[in-house]
C-alpha cells in the first residue's frame, strides 16, 4: 500500500513544479492548438512612443496556421503591427530592403549574427551592414513548430504608446490567426 | 504519515530547485571569468573619432559640446539610434545597461553617449529620457545640422537611411556600439546581438588595460 503511493506523489511533485514555475514566464496562454509562452514587452522610457512585444508561439496541431494580425487596446498604443528586423546592405534602395526580408527567418538570422561576431578581427568596412525593420503580412506557424518573436527578429511593434510601459504591469495583446480562434495573451512588462 | 512529510519536503526541494535554476544566472557565473581576448569586433586599423564633436543636449553635458573621447583612463560607449525604434535600439541600450550594472569596478570610468539620427522627432529631452531609462547620466547628442551629423556618422562608418512608410518613417541603420578610449580611438565594436555578458567582459578587460597603461605613465 505504501509503495503504491509513490507514483501518485511523484506525479503530484511534477504537477506542482510545473504549475509553480509556469508563473515565472508570464503571459502563458493557449487556445486549442496554439500555445503562447513567455509573452513580454520591454519597459519604455517616459517619453518614448514606440514599444515591442515578444513571445513564443507554438502550433501544437497537425495543420499549418499563421498569425495574421495583432491588436492592443487604445489605452496601450494607437496601433500594433507585426514587424521583422532584416539586414540591409547600407547602400540598398528601398525596394531592395523589402526583397531582402523574404525567406529570412528570425531564427536563422539571429544564429548567423551570433556566429559572425565573436572574437573577430576585421579589416573590411562593417558600416555596410545595416538593420531595418519592416511590417510583415503574417507570420507562418507550421504544424508542430515553435516560432519566436524576439529582439532582433519578429516582434509586435506598438506605435504611439498611450502611456509608458511600466515594469511589472501587463498588457493584453489580441492575436488573430488564419485558422485558430482569436485570443488575447497578457504580456508582462520587464526591465530587461 | 512519514511518507507524507517526506513527500512534502521533496516537493519543497523540487520547487526550489526547479525555479531557482535560472539559466541567466548560470550564464552570468560563467562570464565572470574575463577572457583573455576581446569578444567584440576589433577593426584594423581602428577608427579614430576623437575629432567628432556634437552638441550634448543632456543635463550631463551642461550645454558643452561633446567630443568623442573618454575621460582620461576611461571608456566611452557610443551608440547611434533613434527613439521611435521599438526593437533594435532599446535592446542594445538595455544590454549596455545590464553590462554596466554588474561591473565589479570602474563603473565611474565608463560613460555612455547616444547620437540620434532623427533630430526631427528626437528633441534633446526625448533622447535624454530614452537614454536615462537604460543608463542614467548618459550624453544625448543631437544636431539639426545634417552635415555635422553626417560627418559624425562617416567617422564611425555609420549608415542611417530614412525609410518612409504610410504615415510615419523609420531608419535602416548600422546597429553597432563603439567603445572609445581617451584618445578617441575605437577599441572594440559590438554589433547588434552581442550579449551584455560579452560587453561586460570587454569593458572589464579594457578598463584593466587602461589602468595598467595609466600606471606605467605615472612611473618615471
Amino acid at each position: 500500500m505504501k509503495r503504491t503511493l509513490w507514483p501518485v506523489m511523484m506525479l503530484m511533485v511534477v504537477a506542482l513544479t510545473a504549475a509553480a514555475c509556469g508563473g515565472d514566464d508570464g503571459g502563458d496562454s493557449a487556445n486549442g492548438t496554439i500555445v503562447v509562452t513567455n509573452a513580454w514587452a520591454r519597459s519604455s522610457a517616459a517619453m518614448a512612443n514606440a514599444g515591442a512585444v515578444y513571445m513564443t508561439i507554438e502550433n501544437t496541431g497537425g495543420a499549418d496556421d499563421a498569425l495574421l494580425d495583432v491588436a492592443v487596446d487604445p489605452s496601450v498604443a494607437a496601433s500594433a503591427e507585426l514587424h521583422e528586423v532584416v539586414m540591409g546592405d547600407g547602400a540598398s534602395s528601398t525596394t531592395m530592403t523589402g526583397e531582402m526580408g523574404d525567406g529570412m527567418s528570425s531564427t536563422t538570422m539571429a544564429g548567423d549574427m551570433g556566429d559572425g561576431m565573436s572574437s573577430t578581427t576585421m579589416a573590411g568596412d562593417m558600416g555596410g551592414n545595416t538593420m531595418t525593420m519592416q511590417e510583415v503580412d503574417q507570420i507562418d506557424l507550421p504544424a508542430g513548430v515553435s516560432v519566436k518573436l524576439e529582439p532582433g527578429a519578429y516582434h509586435v511593434m506598438l506605435l504611439d504608446l498611450a502611456a509608458p510601459l511600466e515594469t511589472g504591469t501587463t498588457i493584453a495583446v489580441t492575436l488573430t490567426f488564419e485558422h485558430a480562434a482569436m485570443f488575447a495573451v497578457n504580456a508582462e512588462v520587464r526591465a530587461e | 504519515m512519514r511518507i507524507a512529510v517526506a513527500a512534502a519536503a521533496l516537493v519543497a526541494a523540487m520547487l526550489t530547485a526547479g525555479c531557482g535554476g535560472d539559466a541567466r544566472s548560470a550564464v552570468e557565473r560563467a562570464s565572470t571569468q574575463p577572457g583573455s581576448a576581446l569578444r567584440g569586433v576589433v577593426r584594423t586599423p581602428p577608427l579614430r573619432v576623437g575629432d567628432v564633436v556634437l552638441p550634448d543636449e543632456s543635463p550631463t553635458g551642461r550645454g558643452e559640446p561633446f567630443a568623442m573621447r573618454a575621460r582620461p583612463g576611461g571608456l566611452l560607449l557610443v551608440y547611434f539610434g533613434y527613439t521611435a525604434c521599438p526593437d533594435i535600439c532599446p535592446t542594445t541600450l538595455a544590454d549596455i545597461g545590464a553590462a554596466l550594472r554588474g561591473l565589479k569596478t570602474g563603473r565611474d570610468r565608463v560613460e555612455v553617449a547616444m547620437v540620434t539620427f532623427d533630430p526631427e522627432r528626437d528633441t534633446g529631452e526625448v533622447v535624454t529620457s530614452f537614454l536615462d531609462h537604460f543608463v542614467e547620466g548618459g550624453h544625448a547628442l543631437r544636431t539639426e545640422d545634417s552635415e555635422q551629423l553626417q560627418a559624425a556618422e562617416s567617422a564611425f562608418r555609420v549608415v542611417a537611411r530614412r525609410v518612409d512608410e504610410k504615415d510615419t518613417y523609420s531608419f535602416e541603420h548600422t546597429a553597432i556600439t563603439y567603445a572609445v578610449d581617451d584618445s578617441g580611438t575605437v577599441l572594440v565594436e559590438w554589433p547588434f546581438g552581442t550579449t551584455w555578458q560579452d560587453m561586460r567582459s570587454d569593458i572589464e578587460l579594457l578598463i584593466d588595460r587602461s589602468s595598467v597603461s595609466n600606471d606605467k605613465e605615472t612611473v618615471p
